[in-house]
């Protein structure tokens, strides 16, 4: 059992969404959308998988199966091509393979982390929603947190 | 054995990623212009907003490259550009060769392919290793 109880799984991903995205900025300090598609994805990841785990599927709890997987993987891919033709286009092939790295990274998190994988709606739901509130956070690095660290950081004024 | 990620499944996934980090290298790659065949002149460079001036626009003709070597912000424009694919020299107004390098993104993508198929296999195998419940097997 989780020390975070019925937020294990939301919290793994949280950690690991935190994580990469700390690799990430040391290895591009100056490319912050390479981070914020990469954490996107990891939260879509985990909305995909809060989505789709549920059922009685999987009589002795669940698992990341090649349903999940795959799930996950075209979710991420469809959203990521959605996104850059509507919100944060113009269509790039580098952003929405960073999404998808993404969402692959959010399944080894979550996959790392089995034994707190959520198998009731409302832990399901609290994955989702986490994975909602991370797709944020990389929206928002992505825009106003880039802008604002570009003239505080980059150019120092 | 349920909560095991089966062996394929394991091995697909990373070779997603593997897939997803060859893509990014291929397109980080291709900034440098070497894959490319260019015959044109120069109208237009630019900088990519959000790249803290590393990344830079050519124009040739009716044709826009992202080229992260910011050199080429020199050439002057109306300049003819001739390079055969996959060589490492341009030549500028037929005679005066421009070296390209291989930007560093590429090998900064590189480090972090490895690092994502590192985690992806040994995480996904920490799952295989502790599958045995011992209320199943009792």
């Amino acid at each position: 059992m989780s020390r975070f109880g019925a937020w294990g799984a939301s919290a793994h991903l949280v950690v690991g969404a935190a994580l990469c995205c700390m690799i990430i900025i040391a290895v591009f300090p100056y490319r912050l959308e390479y981070a914020a598609h990469v954490i996107a994805g990891i939260g879509l990841a985990g909305i995909v998988v809060g989505w789709t785990t549920g059922g009685d599927r999987d009589r002795n709890g669940m698992s990341i199966d090649w349903r999940v997987a795959l799930s996950v993987v075209g979710g991420v891919a469809v959203a990521g091509v959605a996104s850059d033709l509507t919100v944060t286009g113009p269509l790039d092939v580098l952003d929405v393979t960073n999404t998808v790295m993404g969402g692959l990274m959010g399944l080894v998190i979550l996959q790392s982390g089995w034994e707190v994988l959520p198998t009731e709606r409302p832990g399901r739901v609290r994955l989702a929603v986490s994975g909602a509130l991370i797709v944020g956070i990389g929206f928002a690095l992505r825009y106003p947190l880039q802008h604002l660290l570009k003239s505080v950081w980059w150019y120092g004024t | 054995m349920v909560r095991d990620v089966s062996r394929g499944l394991r091995v697909g996934i990373c070779l997603a990623v593997l897939l997803a980090g060859g893509i990014q290298v291929s397109v980080a790659f291709s900034r440098s212009l070497i894959p490319y065949r260019i015959d044109g002149t120069l109208r237009r460079t630019g900088v990519v907003t959000d790249s803290h001036q590393q990344l830079l626009t050519l124009t040739v003709d009716k044709t826009t490259y992202e080229v992260d070597d910011t050199r080429v912000a020199g050439i002057r424009i109306g300049r003819h550009i001739t390079k055969d694919p996959w060589s490492a020299t341009m030549l500028l107004d037929g005679r005066k060769p421009f070296r390209l390098a291989v930007g560093d993104e590429v090998f900064r993508f590189l480090l972090l392919t490895v690092l994502a198929c590192s985690a992806a296999w040994l995480l996904t195998g920490k799952a295989g290793r502790g599958a045995g419940d011992p209320d199943e097997t009792s």
